[in-house]
This record gives structure tokens, C-alpha cells and sequence, in this order.
């Protein structure tokens, strides 16, 4: 494995000029290490983000101090990475390549689609690719031993001109209950959509821990690594029993064959007895979703996210429609997930976020206007004028 | 019982089944044992009909399973159904041997008309019955998985995915045409002799087949209900309502719509492979988008997402274009473009649904006189 | 005797023309000269004409040689049009009084006659009165050469052009020496062209080797036939070194040339295909892409607008060359009032579901074939082409563009910026786009929607209508004819990118040069399979198309 993953670092010490998502800013600096979920990968990213690692992290992570350090670092997470994603990484380059390649080619003209199949019959024929259907999703370990479980840097998205994310740098600790407020078109929810793989950034990047990188996987796969998403409309499978509902998005091994033979055990049947009694929807478990309220689909959808028990939840607008009642049990939900669970909720009830949040993102036009407590957050003059200006 | 299993709670199935199987019985008893004359004698002629009946509704099946549980709505399933109809129409040509009007012992007649000196490499195998089989499953399982593999991949849905599922038939079809394929161009295949060594003209092979064809679809029927029934089955249907909500929670949709759509194609082989024997003739025309989007509408007449419904209209269908044909044949493309239109625009549930609804109806009346 | 009068007039080509049929007409009318003397001539034209109602193939030989002469002489306008209809067998003379005539027919089996000379009417008389002026194969090719020879020395430029290709191949010295003095003479440089082609191949036969050479020079790159032929002859006859090379690098030229020809001529086939494409397209595109209906019945719509061609076309007898102009709009309201009606009673309870729109459509589909097969035929119909579609825009000497294909080009060019028009600077094409976008939206702010729904349906059956009529002038009219679209039409749409007109303008162009690029060496059914799979597989790559619609509101 060394050979391949190891030339570009020794040959070019630059290539550790990377975009290091390191907690520098955001979590005061303490880490000294590079912490880098990066570190060694490759240089595929480099180009685009290449002010990337100035903005986000200041200047102090660049370049000699960094080369210099590079092999004692290296070396220890060097260990960590060959007992799991060992023989990837060579082959992780190139799919990058291969991203990147889908990426523009989805925005361009005519011209680039022959370059992007040119580009991608010489991935194809590479003979150190190692293709993505190789790599178990499941071999990519969680590691937020720095802190952080989720680490978004320099991300860019824009529709037809419209940037909807703008350099936007968001870092969650984990076990936190993070609420992300901002006035509509903010870009909440298509941050939503990058962490979860709905949406490709232009640029940046996104990572889960500090080895996986979302902007490399798919949504069924981010989903199978432990992040669950509830979306800000409720879509729950309308022709299915609750019951159903919940035990299609009950954690368990999600390929075809095995979902074929898939027989409900004991213990998952208690499972999604206890999720039901949680989301209050018992009596209507074999009740089709369709015929569900509103309320009861946000439920059900909160239901699912823990069926799926993930590490980190992206909760969307849950108490849109709730009751008053209701939205205290929510309140109560989420702050008892949090902990054990990193969560994430992005909503427009100021009330239910002031019962609820510790620390509170405010984004504007697509970046973060201000981080905080609540009370923070509220008296700073940027957000009162966003807020107030609107 | 496991076996009966994914037949729970199918009210209508069960009766499907039950039908075919007193028509797989009687029917062969009314045909060998009942003399010609009596008017319970059922004609040879009529249970090969039955048997083509019997072929359309396992294919109708196989389309219901995809459409109506996966919701990919396919133009192209006639693709798949005619190849394996041709894998079995090349055994059958093979069997022919020097029997043909040029009797050479390898070339079928058409090779030794196009001036051919030796049998293509595809050819080759063919006279085997197993090796036959073997293709019947492969050649249209194949196609289904590489042309599902980059279509889903690429997340390729609704009506460009009808598209060119269509396009996949009418590329086949026009190929097929040609001469230099290899397979008869315009005629196909035809005047075979014999399967298996039983001659194909015989009252008792026809009774055979028959059986065979009601014995897949009952086989392919239950096959079809314990996919619909698995949690792969509601993982299916999930995907048909909110498909990317199924790859948040997890699930890589594109290989449950692989796995089923190659199923599903691997069926539509089968019930070719019976169909051809039974009306001794396979030609290109079995491709033509035509006949695909008619099978869409018998699966849609019976009434989508039932699969029993699926065999009801594939029959009802088909029996109503052998009445028409024969009486008006005029009218019947105007009945068949008149279902179109009726059963899209009033009927969306079609025959099953209709049969839901009034039970339905009648059960609450039940309920209302019991309670009065 | 009068014939020898004229030999020292003319210019130099005529009187050296005129002195070799002399000795040819000497020859063959020393035996006639006593039948044809006697008569008192009122002109020299007019006493030849009489001889030619002689029984005898000699004495109308050298009566029409004498007139051919005698109009080269005096430049008598009477002399081409009659050798040309004694060539064709159209002259007559009456039995009473031996009078040439032209005839024409006047109904009831009579025939309206007139004076070949004078140009006089001479009344009506039947087929009996009549005989005709026969000639035989030799008088014919003879005829031809002094047509040829009289008309060369025509003032008109495009007859003595048209003289001169006939001649192309002659080796006859004496029509080749007419052709070289009217050479030298000659101003218009296409004629010239044609007379330098004439000589040359001629020369090739010289037995010095630098004529020979001076030959090949003229006729290195040249497109004619004839001069291909005529070097290849050369080629495989030719024993001198230098004359061998000089020929092969002319032959090499011509074949440049004719490949740049073939070029050019594949790149207009495909055009005029992909033109074909773009209009059954178009009236899909605002369908399937501005309303999310598949119609499946398009093809039908084309076809009745081909349909409604016929039936214009069997209304107005007589009038065909008009007929197209009447029958682009028939065909428009015709298939839009069809499109209107399908819209009203099926399509409007369809919106939202796709899927159900294909299905609906295509019974829709069956039942229009149907209808054309009980009320019309079940076999195709003819319709005619005007005579201004027929013919071809001669670029060069090798290559022709056919009329019918370039002014379906154009008219599909047209028809593309109309409705770009439309749909970008008309109310209409306003609300269509609203709807389209955001139909609760639209009707909030007034919008009709049902209106505009049926409005933007009958606009795309009109256009099919419309592509209908371009169609019935390229492929045969019966009611299978919307089958063979459907599924190209729907293609090109899917290639270009749904909702985006642009997009179904360069896909079918492209889709169609791509076919005709490959049908050479893949044959047609091949090409066509093979566009088949490359889009099947292009839209895996790109799912939506060349120009897709990009946005939050694409991506769901």
C-alpha cells in the first residue's frame, strides 16, 4: 500500500497545503496537530479550494511548519488508516478525480461531456484504480477524537448564478444539540442537502469524523456511515403502515439480498414497539401513513431517525405543525438524544430553539453570521439587522 | 406453511390460482378423454390458445412487478419476452436438422438461403435443450442488468427511463430485421418439428405445454408475491413513492431496482420461451414497441400492483382481440385504443380495484346490516 | 444552286459546321435532287420543310440538315423548334394539301393544328387528316448534332450550356471543330467551361503527347462524369510516362474534389434529415417539455397533417402548385383542433401523471390510425409535389442539392424561429411558460391555466400538422406514417433536453448528420441502431439531456 499512498507526500511536500478541517478556529485552537481528516490524501482537491486552507484556518496550518511535521503525523494516523482503509487510499485519488470530473462536467456545456467521458474511460482503465464498489462502506470508521463530528469547509453551491452557500464553515462537536437558525434562503437546508449527498458543492469540503469524506458518497452510503435526516417536509411512505415506516429505516444490514431475506426478530419488534410508544403513534401502527396528520407524519418521520439510530441527526422544521404540547415533547426528545447522539436542528420557532439550544448558528446568505448562546446570538448587532432588516 | 406464506391475505390470488388450477386439470381431461364430438370437448386449437393466454399473463406478471411495485413503468419488456422466445426458437431450429426443405444437417433453412457455409459462433450450443435453457434465463437476465445497471445507476427515472426502454425494443427490433444478424431477418424462425423429441403438432405436446405454461405462471406468480411480500418488497414500494427517501434511510436503490427489474426480465424470458412452441413462429415483430406498450395496458386493465390483476387483463385482453379479430376485425384497434383511454383516464385502479371497491362496498353493508 | 450561296457567310465555327453537313447533304441528295428542285422556293427553309413529307429516310435527312443549315445561315428562330419536335415526333402534315403542321389536342379526338412556318391556325381536324413526319435512329442522332450545333450558336447562355453537355463524349471532328471556334468566341465562362471539357476530351485522343497533356491539364479536377471517364479510359490505354502521371494526378484531383462533394452532400443529407427530426420534434418538445405530457399520439397529429395535404391538394385540381401554401395552415388548424380535442376530453384529466398521459396518448394513437384506415384507405395516398419542389440547385458540375430537401430545411428553420417567437414575445407564450413553471402560481395571477392548457396542446399538434405537410413531400402518406416518428421525435427531445427548444434544434441536427455520417460504412438500419444506443447510453450520463433545466426546482 505504501508505495502508491506515500509517494505524493514524500515527493511533493506541498501536497500537505491541503484544506485541513482542523478545529483551530472554531474550537480555540488547543489541538497543535494538523488533525487533518485529509492528511495525506491527495492533491485532487487542492486545485479549486486552493485559498481554501487561508480563509478557513488562517495561515498558521500551511505550509512548513506542516511539511515538517508531516511524517511524525503522518506516520501515527498512518497506522490508524491501514488497519482500516488501508489499500483505499491509493485508489480514494483517483475516485476523487472521478467526482470532480462528474461535478463540472454537470455544469458545463456539450464540449466538457467528451471530456468527461474521455476523462473517465482513463480512470476506468487505470491499473492502481481502486473502484468505489470495492470499498465497504462499512470498513470507514467514525473517528471524532479531535472533537468535532462534523467539519464543513469553504463549501460553495450556487443555482444558475445564485449562491445559496458561500464559503460556508460550519464545525459541530460531537454529542452536541446544535440549533441553525437564519431568515429563508439562508441556506439551511441545502446544507442539509450537501451533508447528506443530495446536493454536490462547487467547492469544499465535508467531513463526517475525521476520515469520511461525504462529498465522496453516496446518499444511501452517508446514511449507512450514521447520519439521519429529517426533512423539513414531512416525507414519510405513504402507502406503508407506520408500523412499516419504521421498520424500513430500523438499523440493520440494507443490501438487497439480505433485506430479501429479512425476518423481523424479536428484539426489533420491541424496538419499534418502544419508538412507537416514543413518537405516540401506537395505536396507529397499522394504520397507512397517508392517512396521518400532518403533526403525527412529523412524528413518524422523528420515528424513523431513530430507528435508523445514527450518530449524527439532521433534524428539519420538526415542530412545524406540532401543537404547543407537542412541540415540549419534541423539545424534551431532542435534548435527551443529544449526548449519546450528535444533533443537529435547523428551525424557524425561536421559542422552541431559546427551550432547546446550547449553542445556536445563525446563517445569512449562505455563510455564518454569528455562533453562539442563544442570548449570544440575539444581542449581536449583525443578527438583530438581518433579522430585524428584513 | 412457508410455502403458502407470501399468498397470505391475497384474497384475489388465491382465487387466480385455484381457477388455473381446475383449468390445468380439466382442460386436459376435456381435450384427451372427452371425444370430438361432445360439446365439452375442448379443441386442441383452443388449449393451445389458452397455453399463449397463459405465456401473456406470466409475461403481464412480470411487468405488473416492475411497474406497479417498483415504479418503473417499462415500454420495453416486449424486448426481453421475445429473446427468450428466440433462445427457445433456436433450439427449436436446431432440433429441426436435416429435416428442413434444404435438408442440411446443421444449417437451419434460412443460413443455407442467405448462401452461409457454417454456423455463427451464437449458434453454437443451441442444439443442447439445457444450454438452451440456460440462455432462455441469460440472455434477457443480462440485458435487464446492463441496461438497468447504467440506467438506475445514473438514476435515470419515469418517463425517460420509458424512454428509452423503448428505445432498448425498437433498437432490437430493427436489428433483429436484418439478415445479417443471423436470425432469420424478416420471417424469424419458424417450421419447427419437435421439443425434446415430442412432435410439436401432437395433441399430447400441446396438452404439455399448456401445462408447463400454467405451471411457470403459478411458479412465477408465487415467485412474484415473495418478493412483494419480503421487506424487499416494501423496500420496492417505498422506492416507488418517495425513491429518494428510501437512499436517505439507507437503502442503495439502484440495486433493489437492479435485482427486481432483472427478475422481472428473466420471467418476461421464460414466458417467451413457452410462447414460441406454442404458436411456432418468433419474428422480429415480437419487438415492436406496439407490442410492449399493449402489455403495459393489459397489466393496467387488470389493475396495477396486484399482480393477480396483472393476469386477469392479459387474458381478458387477449381473449376480447381473438373475439374481435375474428368477428370485426376493423374495430378492434378502436376497442383496444378506446381501453387505453378508458381505463387511464376513469379506471386507475383497473378490473382489481373495481372488484376491491364493490367488495369493499359489499362488506360494509354486511357490517351495517349486522349491526341493525 | 442556292446551297452553294452560303458558304462565305457566318462566323467561322458555322461556316466550317456548314461546309461538313455539305458534303453530307451533297451526298445523300444527289439522289432526291430532282424530286426537290423542281419546286419554286418561297424561302430556302420553307422548300426543305415540304421535302420532309417525302416518304424516303434519305430525302428527310437531307431536308433537315438543309434546314439546319439554312438556320445557321440566317439565323431563322423557326428552324430549332422545328428539328426539335421532328426529334421528338411531334410534327405533322396534313394529307390534303401536304402542309406541315404542329398539332395540339382539342378534345373529342379532333386536333387544333398550326402552320409550322407560318405560325398560322389552321382549325380542327381529326386523327385520319393527319400523318406524322416519322424518323429513324440514324436521322435522330443526326438531328441531335445540328440541334446541338444551331443552338450553340443560340444567344441564350444557359441553351448554348445545355448544347454543349450534350456534346460532352463527342468525337465527331466536325462537331468537335464547331466547338472549338465557338470556343474561342465564347464569353460566358460556364459554357466556356463545358466547350474547353468538350475539346479536351476529344484531344485525349490526339496522337502527339503534348496535346494529350494540354488535355489532361483542362481537365484535371474536373467534375463531369465524363472527363473521370474519359481518364480512366486514358489511363488504361495511355503508354507515354509523363501523359501516364499527368492523368493519374487529374484522376486524383477528381477524386479530391468529388470527396469534398461527397462531404458536403452527406453534411446536406443529414441537415435535411435532421431538419425532417426537428420538425416531427418541435410540436413534442413544447408537449412533453412545457406541459409534461407525453403524447404519444404526435405521430398521428403529423399524419393527419399529411392527410389534410391530400385532401387540399384533391379539393383544388389543377392548383397543386399552390397547394401546399393553402394547405401549411389546413394542416395547422386541422391537427391543432385535433390537439384541442384531445386535450379537452382525455389529456386535461392526465396532468401530474406522466406516465398515464403515455398510455392514454397511445390508445389516442391507435384509434386516429384506425380512423384514417375505415374513412380514407388503409393504403397510402399519393400527394404531388409542386413543380417548383422537384428539380435540384446544380452547385457544381458533381453536386446537386435537391430542391424538396433544401426548402424543407428552410421551412423548418422557419417554422423553429416562429415559435421561438411565440412562445418569447406573444402573451401566449408568456402564460405558457407561467404555467409550466408553477401552474397555482400562474392561475393565481389570472392565468386561464385550462385555457392555456388546451391553447399550448393545440400549438404543438398544429406544428405536427404542420411537419406533416413538409413529410407528405419527402415519404410515402398512409396511416402508419406517424409510427416511424414517434420514437425519433421523442429521442431528439430527450437528447436536446426537455423544456428547451434550443436543445431539440441541435439534437435533431445532430442526430440527423450523425446518421447519415455512418449510414456509408454501417449501412441504414445499422446507423440507425447505433444513434439508438448512443443515446441510451447518453442519457445515462447526462439524464437530462444536452441543455438541461438546472435550478432547486430541476433537482426534485
Amino acid at each position: 500500500m505504501s508505495a502508491t499512498n506515500e509517494l505524493p507526500l514524500d515527493g511533493e511536500p506541498a501536497a500537505n497545503k491541503k484544506q485541513t478541517p482542523s478545529s483551530e478556529q472554531s474550537l480555540s485552537s488547543e489541538s497543535t496537530q494538523t488533525s487533518a481528516p485529509t492528511q495525506g490524501r491527495e492533491q485532487a482537491l487542492s486545485a479549486a479550494p486552493a485559498s481554501n486552507s487561508e480563509l478557513a484556518i488562517g495561515s498558521e496550518t500551511g505550509t512548513s511548519a506542516d511539511a515538517a511535521t508531516s511524517s511524525e503525523v503522518s506516520s501515527s494516523r498512518e497506522a490508524g488508516r491501514q488497519a482500516n482503509s488501508a489499500s483505499s487510499d491509493s485508489g480514494r485519488g483517483s475516485s476523487r478525480d472521478l467526482l470532480r470530473s462528474d461535478r463540472t462536467f454537470d455544469f458545463s456545456g456539450p464540449k466538457q461531456v467528451w471530456q468527461g467521458f474521455g476523462q473517465d474511460f482513463k480512470e476506468l482503465t487505470r491499473r492502481d484504480r481502486q473502484f468505489d464498489f470495492m470499498i465497504r462502506v462499512k470498513d470507514l470508521e467514525l473517528d471524532v477524537s479531535h472533537g468535532p463530528i462534523l467539519y464543513l469547509e469553504g463549501l460553495n453551491v450556487s443555482f444558475d448564478g445564485f449562491k445559496a452557500i458561500n464559503e460556508l464553515n460550519l464545525y459541530v462537536n460531537a454529542g452536541e444539540l446544535r440549533c441553525v437558525i437564519g431568515p429563508n434562503g439562508a441556506g439551511k437546508t441545502t446544507m442539509m442537502d450537501i451533508i447528506t449527498g443530495k446536493t454536490r458543492p462547487d467547492s469544499g469540503s465535508a467531513f463526517f469524523g475525521q476520515k469520511i469524506d461525504l462529498l465522496k458518497l453516496t446518499e444511501p452510503e452517508i446514511a449507512e456511515v450514521g447520519i439521519g435526516r429529517k426533512f423539513q417536509k414531512p416525507t414519510v411512505f405513504e402507502h406503508h403502515s407506520v408500523f412499516e415506516n419504521l421498520e424500513l429505516a430500523m438499523a440493520a444490514d440494507k443490501r438487497v439480498f439480505p433485506t430479501l431475506l429479512a425476518r423481523l426478530t424479536g428484539a426489533e419488534r420491541d424496538r419499534i414497539d418502544e419508538v412507537l410508544s416514543i413518537i405516540g403513534l401506537r395505536e396507529q401502527a397499522q394504520r397507512e401513513a397517508s392517512v396521518l396528520s400532518h403533526g403525527q407524519k412529523q412524528w413518524l418521520e422523528i420515528g424513523m431517525l431513530l430507528m435508523q439510530d445514527p450518530h449524527l441527526l439532521l433534524v428539519d422544521e420538526p415542530v412545524a405543525g406540532m401543537t404547543h404540547q407537542e412541540m415540549e415533547r419534541t423539545a424534551e426528545l431532542l435534548t435527551s438524544l443529544a449526548g449519546k447522539h450528535t444533533v443537529v436542528v435547523v428551525e424557524h420557532d425561536m421559542d422552541f430553539v431559546r427551550s432547546i439550544a446550547k449553542r445556536v448558528t445563525v446563517l445569512h446568505q449562505g455563510s455564518v453570521l454569528a455562533e453562539g448562546s442563544m442570548d449570544e446570538v440575539q444581542n449581536d448587532p449583525r443578527v438583530v439587522e438581518v433579522y430585524l432588516g428584513e | 406453511m412457508g410455502l403458502l406464506q407470501p399468498l397470505k391475505g391475497d384474497t384475489g390470488g388465491q382465487i387466480m390460482l385455484a381457477v388455473l388450477a381446475l383449468i390445468a386439470i380439466l382442460v386436459p381431461i376435456l381435450n384427451l378423454l372427452v371425444p370430438e364430438g361432445n360439446p365439452l370437448h375442448v379443441s386442441t386449437f383452443t388449449v393451445t390458445l389458452l397455453g399463449k393466454y397463459l405465456t401473456y399473463a406470466l409475461l403481464a406478471v412480470a411487468v405488473d412487478l416492475v411497474w406497479g411495485y417498483l415504479g418503473i413503468l417499462s415500454l420495453g419488456h416486449g424486448a426481453f419476452f421475445a429473446l427468450g422466445g428466440y433462445a427457445m426458437g433456436m433450439y427449436l431450429m436446431r432440433q429441426i436438422g436435416d429435416r428442413g426443405v434444404y435438408g442440411d444437417p446443421l444449417l437451419p433453412d434460412f443460413m443455407v438461403f442467405l448462401d452461409w457455409q457454417q454456423l455463427p459462433w451464437f449458434w453454437q450450443g443451441f442444439d443442447q435443450f439445457w444450454y438452451a435453457a440456460l440462455m432462455i434465463l441469460l440472455v434477457p437476465g443480462l440485458l435487464a442488468f446492463v441496461f438497468g445497471w447504467l440506467a438506475f445507476r445514473s438514476r435515470v427515472t419515469g418517463v425517460y427511463l420509458s424512454i428509452i426502454t423503448q428505445a432498448l425494443t425498437y433498437a432490437l427490433m430493427l436489428a433483429f430485421f436484418r439478415n445479417e444478424m443471423g436470425f432469420g431477418g424478416n420471417n424469424g424462425l419458424t417450421d419447427f418439428k419437435d421439443l425434446l423429441g415430442f412432435d410439436l403438432q401432437a395433441d399430447s405436446t400441446r396438452i404439455g405445454l399448456f401445462l408447463a405454461s400454467a405451471l411457470a405462471l403459478a411458479l412465477g406468480y408465487w415467485a412474484c408475491r415473495w418478493i412483494v411480500t419480503s421487506k424487499l418488497g416494501r423496500v420496492a414500494v417505498a422506492v416507488r413513492d418517495a425513491e429518494s427517501r428510501v437512499r436517505f434511510i439507507g437503502y442503495r436503490v439502484d440495486r433493489v431496482k437492479l435485482a427486481i427489474w432483472t427478475f422481472s426480465a428473466v420471467l418476461a424470458g421464460v414466458a417467451g420461451a413457452l410462447y414460441v412452441p406454442q404458436v411456432g413462429i418468433i419474428n422480429p415483430g415480437e419487438f415492436s414497441p406496439l407490442n410492449s406498450i399493449e402489455l403495459v395496458v393489459w397489466v393496467a386493465i387488470g389493475g396495477r400492483a396486484t399482480l393477480y390483476g396483472a393476469v386477469i387483463g392479459a387474458v381478458l385482453v387477449n381473449y376480447g382481440k381473438t373475439v374481435f379479430t375474428g368477428v370485426f376485425p376493423e374495430a378492434w384497434l378502436f376497442v383496444l385504443g378506446g381501453l387505453f383511454v378508458l381505463v387511464t383516464v376513469f379506471l386507475p385502479a383497473g378490473i382489481a380495484g373495481l372488484l376491491k371497491t364493490l367488495r369493499r362496498r359489499s362488506g360494509s353493508e354486511t357490517i351495517q346490516e349486522a349491526s341493525a | 444552286m442556292s446551297r452553294f450561296g452560303f458558304g462565305g457567310s457566318g462566323s467561322v465555327g458555322v461556316m466550317m459546321l456548314g461546309l461538313s453537313l455539305l458534303l453530307v447533304t451533297a451526298a445523300s441528295s444527289a439522289a432526291s435532287s430532282q424530286g426537290a428542285d423542281h419546286l419554286a422556293p418561297s424561302s430556302a427553309i420553307d422548300i426543305r420543310v415540304a421535302q420532309l413529307t417525302d416518304t424516303s429516310f434519305k430525302i428527310k435527312e437531307a431536308a433537315a440538315q438543309a434546314i439546319a443549315e439554312t438556320g445557321a445561315e440566317t439565323g431563322d428562330p423557326r428552324a430549332i423548334p422545328l428539328l426539335k419536335a421532328l426529334l421528338v415526333g411531334d410534327l405533322y402534315y396534313r394529307k390534303v394539301d401536304d402542309r406541315i403542321v404542329y398539332v395540339a389536342p382539342a378534345g373529342n379526338s379532333s386536333w387544333a393544328l398550326t402552320d409550322a412556318l407560318s405560325g398560322e391556325a389552321l382549325g380542327d381536324v381529326g386523327r385520319r387528316d393527319l400523318r406524322k413526319i416519322t424518323v429513324n435512329n440514324r436521322m435522330r442522332s443526326a438531328l441531335r448534332a445540328s440541334i446541338a450545333a444551331l443552338t450553340l450558336a443560340s444567344p441564350d447562355p444557359q441553351l448554348r450550356l445545355k448544347a454543349a453537355r450534350e456534346m460532352i463524349g463527342s468525337d465527331d471532328p466536325v462537331v468537335i471543330s464547331a466547338v472549338r471556334a465557338q470556343l474561342a468566341v465564347e464569353d460566358d465562362k460556364p459554357v466556356a467551361d463545358a466547350l474547353a471539357l468538350v475539346v479536351a476530351i476529344a484531344d485525349l485522343k490526339q496522337p502527339e503527347a503534348d496535346s494529350r497533356l494540354t488535355a489532361i491539364e483542362v481537365l484535371h479536377g474536373n467534375l463531369y462524369p465524363e472527363a473521370h471517364n474519359a481518364l480512366n479510359a486514358l489511363l488504361g490505354s495511355e503508354e507515354d510516362v509523363a501523359v501516364r502521371a499527368a492523368t493519374k494526378a487529374a484522376l486524383d484531383a477528381i477524386d479530391r474534389k468529388r470527396q469534398l462533394n461527397g462531404s458536403i452532400e452527406t453534411l446536406f443529407f443529414g441537415l435535411s434529415l435532421g431538419s425532417v427530426l426537428v420538425l416531427a420534434a418541435i410540436g413534442l418538445a413544447i408537449t412533453f417539455g412545457v406541459m409534461g405530457v407525453i403524447n404519444m399520439a404526435h405521430g398521428e397529429l403529423i399524419m393527419i397533417g399529411a392527410y389534410t395535404t391530400y385532401l387540399v391538394q384533391q379539393l383544388m385540381p389543377g392548383l397543386t402548385e399552390w397547394s401546399l401554401l393553402v394547405a401549411v395552415p389546413a394542416a395547422f388548424l386541422v391537427s391543432g383542433a385535433f390537439g384541442v380535442a384531445i386535450e379537452r376530453t382525455v389529456i386535461r384529466f392526465l396532468y401530474g401523471r406522466p406516465l398515464e398521459t403515455l398510455l392514454a396518448t397511445f390508445g389516442i394513437s391507435l384509434i386516429l390510425q384506425q380512423l384514417v384506415r375505415t374513412t380514407i384507405s388503409a393504403q397510402n395516398v399519393v400527394v404531388q409535389n409542386p413543380s417548383w419542389m422537384s428539380g435540384s440547385l446544380q452547385l457544381n458540375p458533381g453536386l446537386a442539392l435537391t430542391y424538396n430537401r433544401l426548402y424543407i430545411l428552410l421551412f423548418a428553420l422557419i417554422v423553429f424561429a416562429l415559435l421561438l417567437l411565440v412562445l418569447k414575445r406573444t402573451a401566449l407564450g408568456l402564460q405558457v411558460r407561467a404555467v409550466s413553471q408553477n401552474r397555482a402560481m400562474a392561475r393565481a395571477m389570472g392565468v386561464h391555466s385550462a385555457r392555456v392548457d388546451a391553447l399550448t396542446f393545440g400549438l404543438g399538434a398544429g406544428i405536427a400538422g404542420v411537419a406533416g405537410v413538409a413529410l407528405s413531400q419527402l415519404t410515402n402518406v398512409g396511416p402508419n406514417m406517424g409510427q416511424a416518428y414517434i420514437i425519433d421525435s421523442f429521442m431528439v427531445v430527450v437528447f436536446g433536453g426537455v423544456g428547451n427548444l434550443w436543445g431539440t434544434l441541435v439534437a435533431g441536427m445532430t442526430l440527423g448528420v450523425a446518421n447519415k455520417l455512418m449510414e456509408p460504412w454501417a449501412g441504414a438500419v445499422l446507423a440507425k441502431i447505433l444513434v439508438l444506443v448512443f443515446i441510451i447510453l447518453f442519457i445515462q450520463k447526462r439524464p437530462r439531456g444536452l441543455f438541461p433545466q438546472r435550478g432547486r426546482a430541476a433537482a426534485d
